[in-house]
């Protein structure tokens, strides 16, 4: 049994990243890909779905955690969307945190430190950084491109509509699944 | 747990200052800074997925890059750009949206010389010059169709070209050989209508500019009506084919729930919601509890209908499914048959229910027509508008139908058009519900159907009191899109378990995979008893049921009926008695006639199989009374008013499932794939009994 702990833990990154914000929050789920020439973390039968910020928080915690034993990797937008359905960039809604894929890269030690880190397995990093204020998506996108860049993450996924593992659920990428870690704040 | 040591937030202008401006190959996401022009001129749309703002998306949300410099390299392509054009245009893209695919690669020239050979494969798409939409407003940005001193099939060309072009979001459709459009009429309900001279003229117009040429210049005109009528005639057209216009999410043959308004082309459906209908998410994996309040408040919306067993309640969930997820079933749906004892009983109140939820609108009714030629052209009115629910209401008397025994079975229907001397041809994919009072079916309607029964068991039902919801068809239609989550809950939860088969389910002929989908979906929720009633609906199609009226009213004027009487004694009283031999069912006349042996055992038989069904307005019927000296005694009874009517909820029977359950285990060492569903469906069910607490 997974326990509600994990469940804690998204929803506390979740509230960092989108506190005081209204809108459509995405949650992406799906199956690694059982094809023999798949490549790691390529997904079949996959799922996306909306659900209403803040109202349906807990639900959409739920139904991932709920994905995550079922033996699906999960995911959630990094942003809010405007509207449900469209993970698209004009749907985007404002945003209140950046966010880098580190993809085994470290935020250099100069630079502003990320106000949350997520483990989405051992070594690797997503890093965010929550905002005094909510800025323009297009804004967003462009700082984190610079900060993608300047650190040298991943760098497909600095854009809008990105998704990312949350934190309580399982990787399923490599072999046996690990434990997605994530700690919020100081 | 590791702690992260920095402030709570940070101001993005601290960001800003602080992290170093992108490389400089790398321009800005909004396109600020100066972004090289392309080869060719492209429309706003094609300059979009130039600027890299609409690359190609993974799964994951991650770009996919290659895909990304196809994509680009289709709009250069599809702008007229040359072969070298595009090389060296996706070779700085590349490099400069810092995609960096084949960037520095030593075959990158022969990379971006593949992706023009696949899109020279492809052919050119001139769809992607036109940037104006189908209201035609810009004009200038329409293309120019010269209409005189040409060839037909040239300027035909030219004009389907251009309707094709601005059909995307599909506006124009093919249904029954014919062109057709979605429209909704004065009350915002839907329609699909054929699109005469007068409609294709009208969308011709706004999709191109038409213009004669003569020595003195070009002159502006109207499309031809030559044209239009060509364009109207062509044996085929490049639109998209539709199947019917829904008005709720529905299921897709591979579990998926399609739930986006507009054109789905997987299912061939156009998906219009009412005003502000939204369903929730349906979520992927539905839990236990999820069913639960799913069932319960179904239960809500057709609980309170008098079923006069569980089949009844079952049946009726599986028609509520039906509509949702008529996409996911292979194969025909058979006739949902709703009767009752006597008028007020609710039959017409529960399929208006049912229609409502999968409709959003009352099903298109259809008066039980008197002859057959009048059956066909209804069925095939009905089914040519698109009609996905159809209700033949208030069914007097007999059945007979062989047209709609026919459309029942039948994937596509065929018939002639009315009017005219051309036959239209349309899939068959609506759900069809009849109604009526001691419905009798005759011919090969009875193998066809599937049986609702009603009985409030009183003489006045229409009287009946507190009700959760007097004004049932307000409430259904206010909480639609909660009822429709909750259908399409118990549909998911289905599909997510791996479609266990429902246990002991009776074999209902030519309607085998909607048995096996709708039927799992009912087991799996815990509703047993799907189909149950068949064996009786067969059985009951064979009764005279006026004949058998008459005889238990004479026997319950000649005799003390109240008594109990075994079939040797009643035999006795009916060779004695002219009034009981003349009112005898035909058949038991007949073996009456033959020998008394004969006659006694025909008669114990007919009598125990119609037990408990009502006859005329008393609700007269046969009652089993106990046994004499081992033989079964008889009695009649007028209908008891004191009934406990069977809900869903009620039904609920928490042993079904776990022998569903331990019959899965069972196919799981068998089936790798599903065992891993298997656990999650039983874990996340936990213990059936505390459902039951819950009500």
């Amino acid at each position: 049994m997974i326990p509600d702990e994990r469940s804690e833990r998204t929803t506390e990154l979740w509230v960092h990243l989108f506190e005081g914000l209204d809108g459509y929050l995405v949650t992406f789920t799906g199956r690694q890909s059982s094809n023999p020439g798949a490549r790691p973390n390529e997904l079949d039968d996959t799922a996306q779905s909306s659900w209403r910020w803040p109202e349906q928080r807990d639900e959409a915690a739920a139904h991932l955690l709920e994905e995550s034993k079922a033996g699906r990797d999960a995911y959630f937008g990094v942003h809010l969307f405007r509207r449900r359905g469209s993970r698209k960039a004009d749907n985007a809604a404002e945003v209140l945190a950046l966010w880098v894929d580190g993809d085994g890269a470290r935020v250099p030690k100069d630079w502003p430190q990320p106000t949350a880190v997520v483990e989405s397995s051992p070594g690797r990093h997503h890093f965010y950084w929550r905002l005094t204020r909510p800025i323009a998506p297009e804004e967003a996108a462009q700082l984190n491109k610079r900060l993608c860049y300047g650190m040298g993450g991943d760098k497909g996924k600095w854009s809008l509509g990105t998704v990312l593992r949350a934190p309580g659920t399982l990787n399923y990428k490599r072999g046996a699944p690990t434990l997605v870690a994530g700690s919020v704040g100081a | 747990m590791r702690s992260v040591g920095a402030p709570q937030a940070w101001d993005p202008e601290v960001i800003d200052q602080a992290i170093p401006e992108l490389p400089k190959a790398v321009p800005n996401y909004n396109g600020s800074v100066r972004v090289d022009e392309p080869p060719v001129e492209l429309s706003v749309r094609a300059l979009e997925v130039w600027r890299g703002e609409k690359p190609k998306t993974k799964a994951t949300g991650e770009i996919d890059r290659s895909g990304s410099l196809v994509k680009i390299g289709r709009v250069l392509y599809d702008a007229g750009a040359t072969r070298s054009a595009v090389v060296t245009a996706l070779a700085e893209r590349d490099e400069s949206l810092a995609w960096r695919k084949y960037t520095g690669r030593a075959d990158a020239d022969n990379r971006y010389h593949e992706i023009v050979d696949e899109l020279e494969s492809n052919g050119r798409n001139r769809r992607a010059r036109m940037s104006v939409d189908a209201g035609g407003v810009k004009r200038d940005n329409l293309p120019t169709i010269v209409v005189n001193n040409r060839q037909l099939p040239e300027v035909t060309a030219e004009a389907i070209e251009a309707l094709a072009a601005h059909n995307d979001p599909p506006e124009i459709f093919v249904r029954a050989g014919r062109l057709v459009r979605v429209r909704e009429d004065e009350n915002g309900t839907p329609e699909i209508q054929p699109m005469d001279d007068p409609h294709v003229k009208g969308r011709l117009a706004r999709v191109a500019n038409y213009v004669r040429t003569t020595e003195k210049g070009e002159t502006k005109v109207i499309p031809p009506d030559w044209l239009v009528k060509d364009v109207g005639q062509l044996p085929y057209w490049p639109f998209p084919s539709l199947e019917a216009v829904v008005e709720a999410p529905i299921m897709r043959p591979d579990g998926t729930i399609f739930d986006t308004p507009g054109y789905d082309p997987e299912t061939r459906l156009y998906y219009r919601p009412g005003k502000g209908f939204e369903v929730g998410q349906i979520p992927t994996t539905p839990t236990h509890t999820d069913t639960q309040a799913a069932i319960r408040l179904l239960d809500e919306a057709v609980g309170e209908f008098p079923y006069e067993d569980g089949a009844s309640a079952a049946n009726v969930l599986a028609l509520m499914l039906t509509p949702l997820v008529r996409q996911a079933v292979s194969g025909p749906v058979p006739l949902a048959l709703i009767d009752k004892p006597q008028a007020g009983t609710g039959g017409s109140l529960l399929a208006e229910t049912i229609a409502v939820i999968g409709s959003g609108r009352t099903a298109e009714m259809l008066g039980a027509p008197r002859d057959e030629e009048e059956w066909r052209k209804q069925i095939t009115a009905k089914l040519a508008a698109g009609a996905t629910m159809i209700t033949v209401d208030n069914v007097e008397g007999s059945l007979y139908a062989p047209s709609l025994a026919r459309a029942l079975t039948a994937r596509t229907w065929t018939d002639r058009v009315l009017g005219r001397s051309e036959t239209v041809t349309v899939s068959q994919r609506a759900t069809w519900i009849a109604t009526g009072n001691n419905i009798q079916l005759r011919g090969d309607l009875p193998r066809r159907c599937i049986w609702i029964r009603l009985d409030a068991r009183e003489s006045r039902p229409w009287q009946r009191e507190n009700f959760r919801h007097p004004d049932l068809l307000g409430w259904v239609t206010k909480n639609r899109s909660r009822l429709v989550h909750a259908l399409l809950t118990l549909a998911r939860a289905w599909f997510a378990a791996g479609r266990p088969k429902a246990p002991n389910l009776p074999r209902l002929g030519s309607f085998e995979g909607w048995a096996e989908t709708v039927g799992g979906m009912v087991a799996f929720a815990g509703i047993p008893d799907f189909l149950g009633n068949l064996a009786e609906l067969y059985d009951k199609a064979d009764a005279g049921g006026l004949e058998w009226e008459t005889f238990l009213y004479t026997w319950w004027e000649e005799l003390d009926a109240s008594k109990p009487i075994t079939v040797a004694e009643l035999s006795k009283v009916i060779s004695t008695n002219d009034d009981l031999r003349a009112a005898l069912p035909g058949d038991l006349a007949e073996a009456f006639d033959k020998s008394a042996g004969g006659f006694s055992r025909k008669l114990g038989t007919a009598l125990a199989k119609r037990a408990g069904t009502r006859y005329g307005d008393d609700g007269m019927h046969i009652l089993r009374a106990g046994e004499f000296r081992r033989a079964i005694r008889w009695k009649l009874e007028l209908s008891s008013t004191e009934c406990e009517f069977v809900s869903l909820v009620s039904l609920y029977d928490p042993s079904a499932r776990k022998d569903k359950e331990r019959k899965k285990g069972e196919g799981a060492e068998k089936d790798s794939t599903n065992s891993q569903t298997h656990t999650q469906a039983v874990t996340s069910h936990g213990d059936p009994e505390a459902w039951e607490e819950t009500f």
